[in-house]
């Protein structure tokens, strides 16, 4: 198992440089000195470039460069912000945790809601509810995000104030404890709905087609003849195996979910690093901008890994090729 | 029976007596209100954008009286003396102020600190905005006697600018010390914690010269986006919302249903701020004048303001006195460019810019900034497409906005920009820095369209030390004159500005200058809690 | 259920129409300011007017030119490029093929959309940048596809018939392989269509699309101030993108239904 990890591992580090070679280079085509971009530093006077000469290479070939760079990165430096002049690495950090609780409820949601509709659908294949819910989750993937979400702002926030409409917390209170939990709670409920409405439908297709497939098989007859009621049978014999394509979807999908997550995050100023992706764009903070894309590219990286490793662990026969 | 009756009596009483005196002295609360940038500095004297919040914790020697009177008050001065040339300024300090560290105030601290703001090489933001000052002298530590090097008949309304502790920044660099950070200041709040970017906390100083604040804690809650930050006032989650210092456009809908709502106050004012369109005078096409007056003919204000301000904003006519500073200034009879089209059309053909065979005379870009300056864009974009001038926007947030217009100044060689001039004292002293030489051609320097007219100067500079006011009214009058004549740059309008506060805050008031509204903040309470 | 997709092409098919003829269509301006304000939609005004006095018909017909060419264009480039690339891979297999599977991986690890939002920082927004960028960030999809397709089909019968008998491999490429891998790639050409213009919209809604031109999502992003009192400068342009999102992924679905027949 360890070899697989880490077999997978060595696969994957080449396929990070890559992404850091792209940024690198889109970089160095823009006006401006790369310096700026990178690291936050503007050259204004002569002994500046001395001493950035000396700190990034910038008098080295391209290639010197950029192992600069990965230097930098290795040591954990991402550069400064431009607009405030933090450490980006801190920033990030900083607002990596909301995104990540918005991610996992919506993922929660997407991957319960989807299975149990996909599977409410392939027991009653090709009747009303499965035509209704077949339609039902193609607007569910054809809606955009933001579009739903400010559907849901009007609706359940502005003409029925429900849910708040913005941030992760009430501003002007300092909860703590269990006030806390429930406030970020009752803000999390409409960005992880929007976020997760995407996911779900394409969850609850997924599921539909395996559980179709898996319905089929002889052992599935066996367990009903054996007496088993259906949702047994469903959900305890035929749904675990019907849920590999799933769990196949949900790492490449992963990719997608930390930067998905922009367009909701700026639309309900969650604070997370799709909202800063936003303001740092709007603030053409450079380094930030950079130092995002890096660690989601990470993100994604170690997401991937986990979903492959938890393949593996499901079907040995990936362990042993 | 009768015990008892006695006991419950006693009981009542007491209860009354405990409740009466914990109703008198329940603690006064905390006000959040909102702010919308990260960038604020402490320093009164190196912050120009948001200076009102160090008047939080720093004092200068005057006040600003509320809207609309704007009267200068006494504030660390009890009272002071002008001498009839207008380069001595006598003050006389108040007995008892302390430090938040508690020091005692005195002229030595007002000496310091003047010295220091008419240094350039100090970092001081004022040193080429605020008359320059020789020297001050202390001939007692309740006195201050400041002597300008050149008659200032408008130093006075500079005073409200915050007095620094010299025993505690008397070594300190005024740009970089951590006393930026952790201010001590003689004023009703100290800084308690500043989160950067999120909030800062500042809490009651009891040693206060003008006694304990009634309210506890004001928090400063950064909230970018106006729109949410509105909402958040609408649901209640913060308390207040002040005019001075806005970006971007005050989300009018809202404040249409907050007016409407009686748990709150809500004031609009007019405010003293200009949005001017410049004209970059290096611009080859824009250097032409009948260029400039059909551009000022094409562009429809009136439309601006119904569409992008809600309505809320007048057509102003010259770029530099404000229709708030008084009729005494400002001129109502220089030339007016009225929203005309045809002649619009007939200027360009006759400054030599025909329709070319597409119907388009010449390409020119409107930079902006996203929100209501970006819809003010598009309008003009509009009204100059129909005087067949074909234009592409680009917009940029404030900062590269600033940079590019002011400091590398490259916005204004290939189109036009427009800027709010907010002027910081009630009167024009400030914005003729816009239109003065010396600010021209400089990087960073005030005179974005780079104008130079020698004439204008020399009205200045009377101006700025003519001692008899109705005598620089006049002089005023005829720099508008002029202005409306050389249209270096277009006004637009002047917008309205809304103060809010949650209907239990009591004893706040609206102002304009010095320490803005926050000033009243030192006299305020929070009801029924 | 057939009524449906033929309801989805019939949509699309208009649409086309619509973004080829919007210049010569009798439309009242999209941009001229003349009329009042936030009305509500009436015969003057199909879909009411926005908070500048502007028409929101005009302006979603308008909206229909920009996100269709950036659609359009953006998938053809990524299909082109990845088709090229995938059927490389997938044929000539060996090192090729590895090279080609280690930048497809690193294109699923990208985070595209920051990677935009870089782009048009740094170089400004404008439509055919967007296009550039979308096109060369969504081509590995199209290339896995192609690859998969073409490793499949290269050891089936005909194609070693077509070996031995002597023909070219560029030959056997074109007029045996090609044709049959296009269902698989038209279907997720279709699909590219939808996303692209998902994210064009996307970028609007940020405000980081071309200021000069006239956008879905940018509709969306000036309707928010408004959308309280004003529900048309919402539900409009919302309604145009997602019929058209959804009407593409009806057609994907319906071709990908086809490709996946058994007996091709």
């Amino acid at each position: 198992m360890l070899k697989y990890a880490l077999g997978r591992l060595v696969e994957l580090i080449p396929v990070f440089f890559l992404c850091l070679l792209l940024i690198f280079l889109i970089v160095h085509a823009a006006p401006g000195d790369p310096v700026l971009y990178l690291y936050g530093q503007h050259i204004s006077s002569g002994e500046e470039l001395q001493r950035l000469r000396a700190q990034y290479g910038l008098d080295q070939p391209l290639l010197a460069r950029f192992l600069v760079y990965l230097g930098s990165l290795a040591r954990g430096d991402l550069g400064r912000s431009i607009s405030t002049g933090h450490p980006v690495g801190q920033v990030i950090a900083r607002h990596l945790p909301p995104t990540l609780l918005l991610m996992l409820t919506a993922l929660v949601l997407a991957v319960g809601g989807g299975v149990l509709l996909g599977a409410v659908a392939a027991r009653r294949p090709n009747t009303v509810t499965d035509s209704a819910l077949m339609l039902l989750t193609l607007i569910g993937y054809s809606i955009p995000t933001f579009l739903l979400g400010l559907l849901l702002i009007l609706i359940l926030s502005v003409h029925v104030p429900l849910f708040p409409t913005f941030g992760m917390t009430t501003l002007g209170q300092d909860y703590t404890g269990m006030r806390r939990a429930i406030d970020v709670i009752h803000h999390l409920t409409l960005p992880a709905i929007v976020v997760a409405v995407w996911y779900l439908a394409i969850y609850a297709r997924i599921t539909r087609v395996s559980l179709i497939g898996v319905l089929r098989e002889p052992y599935v007859a066996s367990a009903r003849a054996k007496g088993l009621s259906e949702w047994t049978v469903t959900f305890h014999h035929a749904l675990r195996n019907a849920m590999l394509p799933l769990v196949t979807n949900l790492g490449l999908q992963l990719g997608s979910m930390v930067t998905g997550a922009i367009v909701t995050e700026t639309l309900f100023a969650w604070p997370g690093i799709g909202y800063l992706s936003y303001t740092a764009l709007l603030q053409r903070d450079y380094p930030m901008l950079v130092g995002i894309f890096v660690i989601s590219s990470v993100c994604v990286l170690v997401a991937n890994l986990l979903t492959d490793l938890a393949y593996a662990m499901c079907d040995p026969r990936i362990r042993l090729r | 029976m009768l015990r008892s009756l006695r006991i419950a009596i006693a009981l009542a009483v007491l209860t009354l007596i405990l409740g009466g005196i914990s109703f008198a002295q329940r603690p006064g609360g905390t006000l959040t209100i909102i702010s919308q940038d990260v960038s604020v500095g402490m320093n009164p004297l190196t912050e120009t954008v948001y200076q009102h919040i160090p008047r939080l914790v720093y004092n200068g020697l005057v006040d600003y009286s509320p809207y609309p009177e704007h009267r200068i008050v006494p504030g660390l001065a009890e009272s002071w003396q002008v001498s009839s040339d207008a380069k001595t300024y006598t003050f006389k300090l108040r007995r008892g102020v302390k430090w938040q560290d508690g020091a005692d105030l005195t002229s030595a601290d007002v000496a310091f600190t003047y010295t220091k703001l008419s240094d350039p090489k100090s970092g001081s933001a004022y040193a080429t905005l605020v008359p320059a000052v020789e020297r001050v002298d202390t001939p007692d530590p309740l006195t201050a006697v400041i002597r300008l090097r050149e008659p200032g008949p408008s130093f006075l309304a500079w005073t409200w600018l915050g007095i620094l502790p010299k025993h505690i920044w008397e070594k300190e660099d005024l740009k970089g010390s951590e006393y930026n950070r952790k201010p001590v200041g003689s004023g009703p709040f100290r800084l308690v914690s500043w989160a950067k970017g999120d909030s800062m906390v500042f809490e009651a100083n009891p040693i206060y010269f003008k006694g304990r604040p009634s309210i506890d804690r004001v928090i400063l809650k950064v909230v970018p986006d106006l729109n949410v930050a509105f909402a958040a006032l609408e649901r209640g989650e913060l308390d207040s919302f002040v005019f001075r210092g806005l970006v971007g456009g005050v989300p009018w809908p809202i404040v249409e249903r907050l007016k409407k709502n009686p748990a709150f106050v809500v004031n609009e004012f007019p405010v003293s701020s200009i949005q001017n369109v410049h004209f970059y005078m290096e611009n080859p096409v824009l250097r032409n004048l009948k260029v400039r007056q059909a551009l000022a003919h094409a562009i429809d204000r009136q439309a601006v303001i119904n569409n992008v301000l809600f309505g809320k904003g007048v057509i102003i006519n010259n770029p530099v006195v404000s229709l708030t500073f008084g009729t005494e200034l400002y001129n109502p009879s220089v030339r007016q460019y009225e929203h005309d089209p045809a002649k619009a059309n007939r200027l360009l053909d006759e400054a030599g810019y025909p329709r070319g065979a597409s119907g388009t005379r010449f390409p020119l870009a409107i930079y902006g900034t996203p929100g209501a300056r970006a819809k003010m864009n598009e309008l003009i974009r509009e009204n100059l497409r129909a005087v067949g001038i074909e234009t592409t926007m680009e917009n940029y947030e404030w900062g590269t906005y600033d940079e590019r217009f002011r400091i590398t100044k490259v916005l204004g060689k290939t189109g036009i920009f427009s800027v709010l001039s907010t002027p910081k004292v009630p009167n024009p002293d400030d914005s003729l820095g816009f239109v003065y030489s010396k600010n021209a051609k400089v990087s960073g320097g005030r005179n974005f369209s780079d104008y130079i007219n020698p004439k204008l100067d020399q009205l200045i500079e009377e101006s700025r030390r003519e001692g008899d006011a109705a005598k620089r009214a006049a002089l005023y009058k005829q720099i508008q004159v002029i202005l409306a004549e050389d249209l270096p740059m277009f006004p637009m309008y002047s917008p309205m500005g809304v103060d809010i506060w949650k209907a239990n805050v009591k004893g706040l008031a609206t102002s304009e200058f010095g320490g803005s509204t926050l000033t009243s903040l030192e006299g305020a309470k929070i009801e029924g809690r | 259920m057939r009524r449906a997709r033929l309801l989805a092409v019939v949509f699309l098919g208009l649409l086309l129409v619509v973004g080829v003829l919007t210049p010569i269509l009798p439309l009242p301006s999209p941009r001229s300011m003349t009329a009042r304000p936030l009305q509500s939609p009436s015969w003057a005004h199909l879909f009411g007017t926005d908070d500048l006095g502007r028409d929101v018909f005009a302006r979603v017909v308008w909206g229909t030119r920009v996100s269709l060419s950036v659609g359009l264009a953006s998938a053809a480039i990524a299909t082109a490029i990845g088709t090229i690339l995938g059927a490389l891979a997938g044929y000539a297999g060996g090192t090729l093929d590895r090279a080609l599977m280690r930048i497809t991986d690193a294109s699923l690890v990208l985070p595209t959309f920051v990677l935009i939002l870089i782009v048009v920082a740094i170089f400004g927004a404008s439509v055919g940048l967007v296009i550039l960028i979308i096109g060369l960030t969504s081509w590995p999809q199209t290339a896995r596809v192609a690859r998969a397709e073409f490793l499949t089909l290269r050891e089936r019968e005909f194609v070693l018939a077509a070996r031995s008998s002597g023909s070219s491999d560029a030959r056997i490429v074109r007029v045996h392989l090609l044709p049959n891998a296009l269902p698989p790639i038209l279907v997720t050409a279709t699909l590219r269509v939808g996303t692209a213009i998902l994210t064009e919209a996307s970028l609007g809604f940020l405000g980081a699309s071309d200021p000069n031109a006239i956008s879905w999502g940018q509709l969306l992003l000036n309707a928010l101030q408004v959308m309280r009192d004003a529900w048309w400068t919402v539900a409009f342009p919302g309604l145009a993108i997602s019929l058209t999102i959804l009407a593409l992924n009806s057609v994907g679905d319906t071709l990908a239904a086809r490709a996946a027949t058994p007996g091709r």
